[in-house]
């Protein structure tokens, strides 16, 4: 396959400047096509493994769209979650949600739970966010952040005591999106008015309305 | 005046430049003298490897019957044994690890190996095995030079320096062939071409090959006439450079597939070795041509005094080939120098005869292209085309043709380089991944201790939140933290950039455990593990360090971009100016 100096430079993995000051140098195998410089996907794999330089496709960055919203969109709002105990709540969640075949679900709910056992994550106002600790562990497609609105608010051993009314489960593939999305979150709780907002258990269309609105 | 200052001040002086030059050119006197000795010793092991083998020569023409069936067979069980087990030298390939040993920087052979290849293939050759003797030679010169290195306790530098002495010297001695001992030493063997390595390589030629010359006499191993050539032939001979090559990976390839037949016989090692010398004695009943180095045949073929047809010659190549292939796949010590220059010599012929036939044009004699052929090969199949020019310019005394010489051995190395990788030498090393490049940052950090490249890390447990480590290290200066479990067992590397991001936002703190946080994707590098390792590793991730772990999963510590970085800056500075 053909690539130009700017998709040679994003699967190698470097800046273009680099690619350009080895073309000047003659050290990268490159080669003229009707006038244009191109190169051969192929002899460039070779070249970089025997120089042990890693091929790395680029995970660009969707910058357009806050990943909380769309993690959110993937996770979905659910309403009416029946349940009378932190636990059972966590796996009625769980149940709700449409994950892909192979991952346990068993697996899942103890992650969550062994986090709780840590430090509760009620961070008060009656909203937790259950989450796993290591985010790596599970074979996720992609992150996903779920909201559910429970029937019945309850003790959930939160921070502040309060009983929990609603929870953003993170579900999310790599540390950094994880911690992205779990601190824009919490930013989100802390306007005033969300929490109260929650309480009147929005939709989706509604929800990130609100938090595109926050900011 | 700090001694920084101190220094500084010395260093400007002609007094520091004075003894600073006098201490090189003490070195290099030093090798002079170490070279002549290694020259001395190799040239004695030349002169006895060619006396012994052409003794047996003679002896093995005065025999006949069933006994010189036997004899091959005799001679590789015997040759084998006395080699793995009087001299315990067990390794299969010499060369390579001679070549391993220069590369790798230790410069250490066992002793056994001065004489072991010696007795060994003189055995095997000498009684009709179809194989060379220059790796035999060269795997006991490098020997000697390691030993004598050892004897006087030298640096690893010299050690390695004295090798290549030992391989000059043996290749000078053996086929009276001085120029062509330095270079090969220098293309093939160090594979750098410093100008202090010159020092020795030279000495030791030169003293090698006059050793030989005193003992043996002055002699042409293969005397021939001028020939001219025209511009024309040159083409041709391009083309030849590239069919010689691709003659010489066939013979390469039918070498391998017959080391794995032989290699399923379940016998003990000197009796596989003596069943392929069998073999050979066999097809010597048949064509008495296949047995030996074949030097006879190559001297018809590049005197032009070979009457036979060409078919006879094709015939020969592949008959040579079975039995080169039984010799030496079975385990038999020999190397493909003298296979070579047959199958070189004899494709050259029937190449140079076939031009020939092309009408309109004409062409010199097919000696010539016999000849070049020869040549070719060794250039190809080692991947060194000046070994290959001056081997044949000085075996066969043959300057009328260096313009074909060298372009058609520039020709078969290319071919060579396209159709494998690596020389016959380097290629199970590289398979093996243990071939470094001498002076390469990779290859000098293989000797660096990794303590010197490793830093502590402290570390955190895993369900420590965020707030808990801010309170912990919040004064710390360090930007790397490990992850472990309540039993201490490394669980992934905390990165402070990844944390930065979260560390001021105290409603965080409750919520993000440190698991959240620790890269548990970080390539690991085990206890035993060497710079070198680490510097390769550092390829496959963009993290600021990696961590070692030992056999209990244990941290031990972290190896850390810019040390690494400083370490190899340092021992490249360090051993550029040695």
């Amino acid at each position: 396959m053909s690539l130009d100096i700017q998709q040679a430079a994003d699967f190698l993995g470097v800046e273009q400047q680099k690619i350009e000051r080895w073309l000047r140098q003659g050290v990268i195998p490159a080669r003229q096509q009707g006038g244009q410089l191109c190169f051969e996907q192929d002899q460039l794999a070779s070249w970089a493994n025997k120089i042990n330089l890693p091929c790395r496709k680029q995970q660009k960055a969707h910058a357009h769209e806050n990943p909380l919203i769309a993690a959110l969109k993937r996770g979905g709002v659910h309403g009416d979650l029946v349940a009378t105990t932190r636990d059972k709540a966590l796996e009625a969640a769980i149940s709700r949600l449409q994950l892909p075949p192979k991952l346990d679900r068993g697996q899942l709910l103890a992650l969550l739970i062994e986090r709780e056992e840590i430090v509760s994550t009620g961070t008060g106002g009656g909203v937790a966010i259950p989450h796993p600790q290591q985010s790596q562990v599970l074979p996720l497609d992609h992150s996903l952040v779920a909201c559910f609105h429970l029937d019945q608010p309850l003790d959930y051993g939160a921070l502040d005591g309060q009983d929990v009314f609603c929870l953003f489960m993170i579900l999310s593939l790599e540390a950094t999106a994880h911690l992205k999305m779990l601190s824009a979150l919490a930013r989100a709780l802390k306007v005033p008015g969300f929490v109260n907002f929650l309480k009147t258990k929005p939709d989706l269309e509604a929800l990130i309305t609100h938090i595109e609105a926050a900011g | 005046m700090s001694r920084h200052e101190d220094s500084r001040s010395l260093v400007g002086t002609s007094k520091a430049i004075v003894a600073l030059r006098m201490y090189e050119a003490r070195e290099g006197f030093q090798l002079m003298l170490f070279g002549t000795l290694v020259g001395g010793l190799t040239g004695l092991a030349g002169v006895l490897l060619n006396l012994t083998v052409h003794e047996m020569e003679h002896f093995r023409h005065g025999i006949s019957g069933w006994w010189a069936v036997w004899l091959p067979a005799i001679g590789a069980i015997l040759g084998l044994s006395l080699q793995r087990f009087v001299f315990r030298d067990s390794l299969s390939h010499g060369v390579p690890n001679v070549i391993e040993s220069v590369t790798s920087g230790n410069g250490i052979l066992p002793r056994g190996m001065c004489l072991s290849r010696l007795v060994s293939s003189a055995l095997t050759v000498g009684s009709g095995g179809a194989a060379g003797l220059e790796g035999p030679i060269v795997v006991t010169g490098g020997a000697i030079g390691s030993y004598v290195a050892r004897i006087f306790n030298m640096s690893q530098r010299r050690r390695v320096l004295l090798i290549a002495c030992g391989t000059s010297g043996a290749i000078a001695s053996m086929f009276n062939a001085p120029i062509t001992g330095m270079i090969f030493s220098l293309e093939v063997i160090l594979g750098e071409w410093k100008s202090r390595n010159l020092v020795p390589t030279i000495t030791s030629a030169a003293v090698a090959a006059q050793v030989s010359r005193l003992l043996m006499g002055d002699k042409v191993p293969f005397p021939r006439e001028e020939i001219v050539h025209t511009s024309a032939d040159l083409a041709a001979f391009v083309l030849l450079g590239l069919v010689a090559a691709g003659a010489g990976w066939i013979m390469i390839k039918i070498l391998a597939w017959s080391e794995k037949l032989f290699s399923r016989v379940p016998l003990p090692a000197p009796l596989v070795a003596g069943l392929g010398g069998l073999m050979v004695g066999l097809l010597a009943l048949i064509v008495p041509q296949a047995q030996g180095e074949g030097y006879d045949s190559v001297r018809l073929y590049i005197n032009g005094d070979f009457q036979g047809t060409l078919l006879a010659v094709a015939l020969l190549i592949g008959l040579r080939l079975l039995a080169t292939g039984c010799t030496l796949g079975s385990g038999g010590s020999g190397g493909v120098f003298a296979p070579s220059l047959f199958l070189g010599s004899a494709v050259g012929l029937i190449f140079g005869n076939l031009l020939h036939k092309i009408p309109l044009l004409t062409f010199t004699k097919p000696e010539a292209y016999a000849l070049v052929g020869m040549a070719s090969v060794i250039a190809g199949l080692m991947s060194a085309p000046l070994s290959g020019i001056f081997i044949i310019l000085e075996i066969c005394k043959s300057y009328d043709l260096i313009l074909p010489l060298m372009l058609a051995c520039l020709s078969a190395t290319l071919a060579g380089r396209f159709l494998e990788e690596g020389s016959v030498y380097t290629r199970e090393l590289i398979s093996q991944g243990t071939f470094r490049r001498r002076g390469s940052g990779v290859q000098l950090l293989a000797d660096v201790d990794i303590s010197e490249v490793l830093s502590p890390c402290s570390e955190v447990e895993m369900h420590q939140t965020l707030g808990d480590f801010v309170s912990r290290y919040g004064t710390d200066q360090k930007d790397v933290y490990a992850l472990v479990d309540k039993e201490g067992i490394y669980q992934g590397l905390i990165f402070l950039e990844d944390v930065r991001p979260y560390l001021f936002d105290q409603t965080l703190y409750p919520l993000i455990t440190m698991a959240s946080i620790a890269d548990c994707r970080v390539p690991h590098l085990g206890a035993e593990a060497t710079p070198d390792m680490a510097w390769i590793t550092f390829g496959g991730t963009k993290r600021p360090a990696l961590p070692v772990i030992d056999g209990h999963g244990r941290l031990v510590g972290v190896v850390r971009k810019d040390r690494l970085f400083d370490s190899t800056r340092t021992e490249l500075s360090v051993h550029e100016e040695s």
